[in-house]
């Protein structure tokens, strides 16, 4: 409908004399420089905002003038700005909607009653489209409050502001502190079993707490809290406490203070949890104020006080830069923009923004909206790792509500709303072209497909050289450094006993041999027996024997002779049978070894197209290579511990395994060809694997992982 | 789904609150819509409501025997004895198909036809409350009579609602004798007529009246009541004052039957009705006249942008900037930025996208409205907001008073509070869906009675408009050697006066008719069959009146009707040809049109730049299917917006209470 200034329906309102409801009241406040002003009802606790504008009609409704009145005196004093009637008959509606305007005569009562329906529906509808915040009103806490104010209302000024400002310092400091303490092995501390017990208490007395606050602080300054219940956040019960009416208050501090409540209450009780932390033995005390640290802290920095997602976080923020509703005039300031400048719809009228506000709606959507994908899909993921349907169910629903649903309700508006009509033409192209680009992007363009992994520059097994038996260094025969021909010696070990152990095993082996004889002629009962004990000496006697000749190391190959410690230090040392001694390394390495993680080996069976090596700390330099060999069965053990994340590596090991090569899942081996150009390269040194596959579009990609995700879920 | 019942045809309506019977506005929703759209198109094309009426008919034509032999008072004997069956069941057998026989009956001796098989058919469907879709000259007149008889005795106010006074006057006065037989009286509602006639008039058994003035009279109705408007506070009130407040005309909305429809229900519901008073303000006169003087200043496309496709003016910054200017001596409502702007845009619009001959003419000094879309005139309406008395102060004929709005409904809102109602229309399968989602309208096909004996020759593309004229005079002058009638459709006035124009150089003598729908008009239009008749007229000129072939025409062919212009509508092309081969009738048509009519222009630009290059037929009728299917899918989502529109309208006043 064009904006004109007679309206053909202004008969229906001409006659009404309206007037605001006793329970609503009207306040001036400013925003960012601009008046506003908000009528308060106190009835529904609700906060309505008007321009001065509508205000000039709003405050003529006294009950005695007609709407025609109003506005015919609007009109004659000939204000540049007077309202249309169209203006008006839009402002009577959006008040009667929001019941703040009463009037003599019959309303259309089964439009009432509709409504009615329809309001008390919306909660429940609410609920069902985000399953993952369900609100349950229980309780009209404000004559609780009333009573119990001024038992905290000490808290709530000045001093309790201070002894806040106070603690949250020292808990910082002891935070900072102990932070290599506090922050090892944090996805496993936060996911244990005991910590998400003692979150099902911790939480909810926090949140109560954080509630409370929000409450007393509202209460402190006059507002009526008139609803309080419980709020299933995925599906974890928080009570919560509606202090919407404190929206009202002039100061825009005051409002701020009254949503940064819970904030205060929930980093007061870190602070004081982390350095009882900090101080306390390991025990139920440690681990519940750990617990109370990561609920009151983490929370509050990712959810709840982050501007970023609509939590008391937003309010604040949008409190103090004076934008209230920021997120959706934000949303909606977008919409503006792509119908005014890229479908052309030059007749679209922007709503009223000042060059500041559009800044900020302009940084604050997107960001917002990236933000709230990242901690939904964490959500959903946290969730997935221990109940893998809801998870996934939850990650649905959330893509579902973030891109689904809008994008259907914008194709919609495209398609349908009478503002576009005269580009609709152009706004379709664009619409379907810009999803068309996405569809085709995704499902046609393909794109680098890879496995990055990480592997060793691989010294042979045979160029170890261990102690084959336990003994003393008594000498080292080679030189460190030099080149040793196979077999030759390199290291003598000393076994002091050993000699005379040998001496007595012959001897051992001599009487045996005497008693197999004897018993030849006098007791043949007995001639089974003394043969076995024969035997087994001799056998004794072979192995020492062996020993004996063991103690003299030898190289196993041709090479370089380098010991594992200064040659000096080594005589005297005694040894373990399998201790390394050193290593006879080849002239050069030829072999990288390469683990790759269960996910990726169909990938990299299927299809490499070419492999690229980077040695780590030289990024730039890539080598080509091949594959020498694979492992075709997947190993729990990984070549080496500088692959494990124990050693700095990337794949996940048991933590209780000390050598820190034992992983948490099945990986494959592979061996490389170390390129020409790479000769250098220390044993052992650690190089990046890249496997390139070719190229594959986003849309297989994804599902490759998805399929794989599920395959694995369901032990197939 | 509330509406389920309503539409399975079980239980009882819902009613509104109103002293008399009507139906409560639906409650649904688009969901509902849409099923209810698909319904009514699977509806229009399955046999089984057909079939169902073909029986019915054939127990009504079974009892012609029985009544044949009966004398006149047996048989208004028989119709009073069947009263009380029907008064406590409309639908009671077989007192229905008794009553539709002696109805019959009554007809062969009052007026010498008897209802053929698939008027009957159509009869019980249009009592049923139905969407009847009966052929062009079948006799829609007749088949309304047993449905308008029958419920007539079962005690329901009757309307019958015609597309004009001149029809609603033929037809009453044409059925008068069965009615009368019958004992049934037959109230006409005439637009001049007073209050107190009016009242008497649809006191009436049955009514005959336009649409118009029935609905301008609900809405009078609904004014009187303003919000005392629950029976049973009017009951109270009429006790307490003894007896009186009988000022309302209606006596309830029972049963309706609309003749053509489809024009009623799509063509002319594209705008609400207004019912409103004139207030004289000379104040405002002068303004009109400022306002044209200070837009004749401004220049496109530097201060303003036009946009001929939506008939709308966009105003640039600049332009506003020049009104703020051309403003600044002026006093009054030329102070307030948005007024000023709003005069200057229908200022504009008046020089701009309005054009006498096209839009309006001139007659008696009085801008008359033509509709752009049915190239009528609509004598009595007025364009909203100051754009009448603009364009009157732009022709500088005597500036009519402000219209004040009294109360405003839409057709769709209005013809769905009737407990019942029906419709014929010659064309209208294609709209089943909308019939029943925005009437509750179930669209029914009737048969045929005759064979159809009318052909289409040919149609001709030309490349341009004089060649159109040009082919045009040379076929008629051939046709009207040999003696044969033709009648020449036009899609707006100024075409009729091209076509005349033509057909004069040519040295014939045409009979052109200005679409002012009244008796004389019809009367031309009926003697259009007569031999060496040449007639020209725009699409709708005398709809309803049967164009009967003069003496040994039948042997040339019939009436030969020839298109100069295709409609948006499809639907109203073959109404035009309707004209040709009624009853049985032989009968010819063709089309003469070119590349640069409108339509192509407007709603095929693609095809019609590949028909230019490549005028085969084939190609151009394939561009007439897709210029007239694209025009037809915009005008039927216009529709559904603007019903949607005042729905959300309705929502958004709803605190206003409902006046209407």
């Amino acid at each position: 409908m064009a904006e004109s200034f007679l309206s053909t329906i202004w008969y229906r309102v001409a006659d009404l004399r309206p007037r605001l409801r006793a329970h609503v009241s009207a306040h001036r406040h400013r925003y960012r420089g601009q008046p506003w002003y908000v009528l308060h009802d106190h009835g529904a606790g609700r906060i309505h905002r008007f321009t001065p504008g509508a205000y000039m009609v709003i405050g003529q409704f006294d009950g005695t003038r007609t709407v025609d009145a109003i506005w015919k005196t609007l009109a004659d004093s000939y204000d540049a700005d007077a309202p249309s009637q169209d203006d008006v008959i839009q402002l009577l509606s959006t008040l009667h909607q929001q019941d703040l305007i009463q009037y003599e005569g019959a309303p259309d009562v089964a439009e009432l009653l509709e409504r009615y329906n329809k309001q008390s529906r919306q909660i429940i509808k609410q609920n069902l489209t985000n399953p993952v915040s369900i609100r349950v009103p229980l309780w009209d806490p404000n004559a609780f409050l009333d009573r119990t104010l001024p038992a905290v209302g000490w808290m709530l000024g000045w001093f309790g502001f201070a002894l806040w400002a106070l603690v949250v310092v020292a808990g910082g400091a002891t935070a900072f502190l102990n932070w290599g303490r506090l922050t090892e092995n944090f996805a496993d501390r936060i996911l244990a079993t005991e910590n998400l017990l003692i979150t099902l208490v911790t939480y909810p007395l926090l949140k109560a707490l954080h509630e409370l606050a929000h409450g007393y602080l509202a209460k402190r300054r006059g507002a009526e809290i008139r609803e309080m219940g419980i709020m299933f956040l995925v599906f974890f019960p928080v009570p919560y406490v509606d202090a919407s009416a404190a929206a009202a208050f002039r100061n825009k501090w005051h409002r701020a203070a009254v949503s940064a409540g819970g904030i205060i209450v929930e980093t007061f009780a870190a602070a004081v949890a982390v350095m009882i932390w900090a101080n306390a033995e390991t025990g139920l005390v440690s681990a519940l104020a750990f617990n109370v640290v990561m609920v009151g802290g983490l929370s509050t920095l990712v959810v709840n006080g982050n501007p970023l997602l609509k939590f008391d976080g937003y309010y604040i923020f949008s409190d103090i830069i004076e934008i209230p509703n920021l997120s959706d005039r934000a949303t909606k300031f977008y919409g503006h923009l792509i119908q005014r400048y890229v479908f052309g719809a030059r007749q679209i009228r922007e709503r009223t923004a000042t060059f500041g506000e559009r800044v900020w709606f302009l940084l604050y959507a997107p960001s917002a909206f990236v933000y709230r994908m990242s901690v939904m899909i964490g959500i959903a993921m946290l969730v997935a790792s221990k109940y893998f349907i809801i998870g996934v169910a939850i990650a649905l629903w959330s893509v579902f509500n973030a891109i689904v649903k809008p994008a259907f309700k914008h194709i919609r508006h495209v398609l349908t709303s009478p503002k576009l009509r005269k580009v609709r033409g152009r706004a379709k192209a664009w619409t379907f072209g810009t999803v068309a680009a996405v569809v085709a992007a995704i499902a046609l363009i393909p794109l680098p497909l890879r496995t990055d992994t990480e592997g060793v520059v691989w010294l042979p097994d045979d160029a170890h050289v261990r102690a084959e038996t336990s003994g003393f260094v008594r000498a080292v025969t080679a030189r460190q450094g030099a080149e040793v021909a196979p077999a030759a010696p390199l290291l003598e070990l000393a076994e002091p006993t050993l000699e005379s152990r040998i001496e007595g095993m012959e001897a051992r082996v001599r009487e045996m041999n005497m008693r197999v004889i004897a018993a030849e002629v006098q007791d043949r009962r007995t001639l089974d027996v003394a043969r076995l004990e024969l035997a087994e000496a001799q056998a004794e006697l072979d192995r020492e024997r062996k020993r004996r000749q063991d103690l003299e190391l030898r190289a196993p190959r041709a090479g370089r002779f380098e010991t594992v410690m200064p040659p000096d230090d080594l005589p005297g040392r005694f040894l373990q049978e399998g201790d390394l001694v050193g290593y006879v390394l080849p002239g050069r390495a030829t072999r990288v070894r390469v683990v790759v993680p269960q996910d990726d080996i169909a990938l990299v069976r299927a299809h490499v197209e070419k492999v690229e090596l980077v040695m780590a700390g030289a990024a730039e330099d890539r080598h080509e290579s091949r594959i020498l060999r694979a492992v075709p069965s997947g190993l729990n053990q990984l070549p080496s511990p500088a692959l494990g994340q124990a050693g700095g590596g990337r794949h996940v090991t048991n933590p209780g395994d000390r050598n820190g090569v034992e992983t948490m899942e099945p990986v494959f081996v592979y061996d490389l060809a170390l390129p020409d150009t790479l000769h250098d390269a220390p044993f052992g040194a650690r190089v990046l694997v890249r496997f390139d596959h070719g190229d594959e579009t986003i849309a297989r990609q994804g599902f490759r992982r998805v399929r794989q995700l599920f395959l694995r879920r369901f032990g197939a | 789904m509330p509406e389920a019942r309503g539409l399975l045809g079980f239980g009882a309506p819902r009613l509104g609150a109103a002293p008399y019977r009507e139906r409560a506005d639906p409650i649904d929703n688009a969901v509902d819509r849409w099923l209810e759209r698909q319904l009514g198109r699977i509806l229009a094309h399955a046999p089984f409501t057909r079939i169902r009426l073909r029986l019915a008919a054939w127990r009504v034509l079974r009892l012609q025997p029985t009544f044949e032999d009966w004398e006149d008072d047996a048989l208004r004997n028989e119709a009073q004895r069947l009263r009380p069956a029907l008064l406590r069941n409309e639908m009671a057998e077989p007192e229905l198909s008794r009553a539709f026989a002696l109805v019959r009956e009554v007809s062969w001796r009052t007026l010498g036809k008897r209802h053929y098989p698939v008027q009957i058919m159509g009869a019980r469907a249009l009592f049923e409350g139905r969407m009847v879709e009966m052929a062009t000259g079948e006799g829609k007149t007749l088949t309304a009579t047993p449905a308008a008889v029958v419920a007539a005795l079962a005690g329901l106010p009757v309307h019958v609602v015609t597309v004009n006074d001149y029809l609603a006057a033929r037809d009453a006065e044409e059925n008068t004798p069965i009615f009368d037989f019958f004992g049934l009286s037959v109230g006409i509602i005439d637009s001049d007529m007073d209050p107190q006639a009016r009242k008497e008039a649809y006191g009436c058994h049955i009514t005959y009246v336009s649409n118009k003035n029935l609905t301008f009279d609900y809405l009078r109705d609904r004014i009187s009541l303003q919000h005392r408007r629950a029976a049973a506070r009017r009951r109270m009130l009429e006790y307490l004052s003894g007896g009186q407040g009988g000022d309302l005309m209606l006596r309830g909305l029972a049963f309706a039957i609309v003749d053509e429809a489809d024009s009623v229900f799509v063509d002319e519901a594209r705008t609400p009705l207004i019912l409103s008073s004139t207030a004289d303000d000379p104040e405002a006169d002068a303004i009109y006249g400022q306002a044209l003087d200070m837009v004749r200043q401004l220049e496109t496309p530097r201060h303003y942008k036009i946009d001929h496709m939506n008939r709308q003016i966009t105003l640039e910054e600049a332009g506003k900037a020049r009104i703020t200017q051309l403003a600044q001596d002026l006093q009054g409502i030329w102070q307030i930025r948005k007024a000023r702007e709003e005069l200057a845009r229908q200022a504009l619009s008046a020089l701009c996208l309005f054009e006498h001959g096209k839009d309006y003419i001139i007659v008696d000094d009085t801008i008359q409205i033509v509709d752009e879309y049915t190239g009528r005139v609509m004598a009595d309406r007025s364009w909203q907001g100051g754009l009448h008395q603009m364009i009157e102060a732009k022709e500088g004929v005597e500036i009519s008073g402000q219209k004040h709005t009294l109360a405003r409904i839409t057709y769709q809102r209005f013809f769905r509070r009737y407990v019942r109602l029906a419709g014929m229309t010659g064309t209208g399968t294609e709209l089943a869906g909308e019939f029943l989602d925005t009437f509750g309208l179930p669209t029914v096909r009737v048969p045929r009675n005759r064979r159809f004996r009318r052909r289409h020759l040919r149609t001709v593309y030309l490349r341009t408009e004089a060649a159109k004229w040009a082919r045009l005079a040379r076929r008629v002058t051939s046709l009207h050697q040999a003696g044969q009638p033709v009648l020449i459709g036009t899609r707006s006035v100024e075409a009729s006066e091209a076509a005349e124009a033509a057909l004069r150089a040519a040295g014939l003598e045409p009979a052109v008719l200005n679409a002012r729908q009244d008796a004389e008009e019809a009367a031309v239009v009926a003697r259009a069959g007569q031999r060496g008749a040449i007639t020209v007229a725009t699409n709708i000129a005398g709809r309803g009146t049967d164009i009967h072939l003069g003496e040994g025409v039948r042997e040339l062919g019939g009436l030969h009707v020839i298109l100069t212009e295709f409609h948006e509508s499809s639907r109203i092309d073959r109404q035009l040809y309707g004209r040709a081969g009624r009853q049985g009738d032989p009968g010819s048509t063709e089309a003469i049109v070119c590349l640069e009519d409108e339509l192509f222009k407007r709603f095929a630009r693609g095809w019609l730049r590949l028909c230019k290059v490549l005028p085969h037929p084939g190609l151009c009728e394939r561009m007439r299917k897709a210029a007239q299917a694209r025009a037809e899918r915009e005008h039927a989502l216009t529709r559904r917006e603007q019903t949607k529109l005042d729905r959300q309208l309705e929502k958004s006043l709803a605190f206003t209470g409902r006046p209407e």
